[in-house]
């Protein structure tokens, strides 16, 4: 047999190893169950070791075999507001959801802007610098406003009844004054 | 051990019809240049890849911290919509392909947040695309050698192919085996579909057509979680589609039932479904654009 083929065939047998191993479904704490965290304890160092060689790759290319798409769809979820203040009142320009109030939606609800501010279980990576940047342009649009805001109010999503409800609960709230 | 070595090396040195990876690419090469576009039509393309105050990059690396210090972070967006074009139209489809897979990685550098799983999933795919020969049909390469009178050969080496084949497969199952939430199983009450349809943040439609359709969400839950973990059984469905001549009563009944087009079908519909109802960018194209590789080459 000739020797291109069979390098080959190894190449990608190493490949394929590396990628299960780095693909290899670890959860981190919380996330963990007293079960699995055993188990996860054995297993990651000798992930660690296997994956030192080749970690540059995924650094450099900015890849990964680990694929969570949707792992927790929760009903308590979060819903992002974006308001305006004109004197002494806040007039609501966006919220996500309301057809009354969607100036912004196909900005904001991007896939690739989303990123930067849906908050999960902790706020986005570039949460900060996104919303003032944001801000900055919200009253860079309306030069009515004195100052604008972004929140986002706690909700919970009834699928049943087709609603979402909200709580009243405020958090994350980033306001920029003129 | 040394046939077994044999076979495997056989199975990567098998050629075919260049079909499926010319439209893996082209799909590819469209669904990106398209999601980079957006960009542009959003005008947000200084935003994403300029730091404060033009924009909210946030550098991961040294290169792209000093790439956005010198402004450059939109220069290479316009390289990646260039990349993106050629390997669509299989222009200098191998340079095009590198060139897009390390603009995109850089862009990723710059703006984290703004890079999801599916443009992670192109950069392993444009990977594999540049190493093989999905130019050989329908690209300008092509057209340009075969004027030249060195056209392509009819046969290309088909373990890109499969590669890509075992790629999309791990997606789906490594998704499916890391889905945690109660809401994707009977103790959640199946309601992972309705609740993403629910969210404001994610829903294109008012979520009062739930109310009707809420069984229905139902059993799409349940068919995602389905289809995601029995991901590598298309494997067996395609060896028994491939082997249909051999005896065999399973093999028989797995061809006759028509699993690997059921399989095939319950993708197509999710990334439908996902597509119509939720907002998620270009992920449902992105991941359909990778369904070429599933059909069997003659």
């Amino acid at each position: 047999m000739k020797r291109w083929p069979q390098v080959r065939a190894g190449l990608i047998a190493l490949v394929l190893a590396v990628g299960l191993v780095d693909g290899c479904p670890l959860p981190v704490p919380p996330y963990d169950s007293e079960l699995q965290r055993e188990v996860v304890e054995a297993v990651r160092p000798v992930q660690h070791v296997v994956l030192t060689p080749f970690r540059w790759i995924s650094r450099v290319f900015h890849v990964t075999q680990r694929w969570a798409l949707f792992q927790v769809a929760r009903r308590e979820t979060f819903r992002l507001e974006v308001a305006g203040r004109r004197g002494d009142t806040w007039e609501l320009l966006f919220r996500a959801g309301d057809g009354d109030h969607d100036t912004y939606r196909g900005l904001l609800l991007d896939a690739r802007v989303r990123g930067a501010w849906y908050p999960a279980d902790r706020a986005a990576h570039q949460f900060g610098p996104f919303s003032d940047w944001f801000l900055a342009k919200v009253l860079a649009d309306h030069p009515e406003y004195a100052a604008a805001r972004l929140q986002f109010e706690r909700v919970v999503l009834e699928p049943a009844e087709g609603t979402v409800r909200g709580t009243g609960a405020f958090v994350m709230r980033m306001e920029k004054v003129r | 051990m040394k046939r077994a070595w044999d076979a495997w090396v056989s199975l990567w040195d098998r050629t075919e019809s260049p079909v499926a990876l010319a439209l893996v690419r082209i799909f590819v090469g469209v669904a990106l240049l398209a999601d980079l576009l957006r960009i542009a039509v959003l005008g947000i393309v200084g935003a994403l890849y300029s730091a404060a105050p033009d924009g909210y990059a946030m550098p991961a690396t040294d290169l792209a911290r000093a790439l956005v210090e010198h402004g450059l972070g939109p220069a290479i967006w316009v390289v990646a919509v260039i990349a993106a074009a050629g390997v669509a139209l299989g222009v200098a489809t191998r340079i095009s392909c590198v060139a897009l897979l390390l603009a995109t990685a850089q862009l990723a550098h710059i703006a984290p947040d703004s890079d999801r799983g599916i443009h992670v999933a192109f950069r392993i795919v444009l990977a594999i695309l540049a190493l093989s020969q999905s130019h050989a049909r329908w690209s300008i390469d092509a057209w340009l050698w075969a004027r030249l009178g060195r056209p392509f050969p009819a046969l290309v080496p088909a373990w890109p192919r499969y590669l890509l084949l075992l790629q999309l497969l791990w997606i789906y199952f490594s998704a499916g085996i890391q889905k945690a939430g109660a809401e994707w199983g009977p103790w959640g009450g199946f309601l992972a579909v309705a609740n993403t349809a629910t969210d404001p943040n994610y829903a294109r439609f008012d979520p009062a057509w739930l109310e009707m359709f809420l069984p229905l969400t139902r059993v799409a839950t349940a068919a995602t979680l389905l289809f995601e973990v029995t991901a590598p059984l298309y494997l067996v469905w395609l060896y028994c589609a491939e082997t249909a001549d051999r005896p065999g009563r399973a093999r028989a009944w797995i061809n006759k039932l028509r699993l690997r087009w059921i399989w095939i079908g319950l993708g197509v519909a999710f990334h439908l479904g996902l597509a119509v109802t939720v907002s998620l960018g270009v992920f449902p194209w992105g991941m359909l654009a990778l369904y070429p590789v599933l059909l069997r080459a003659r």
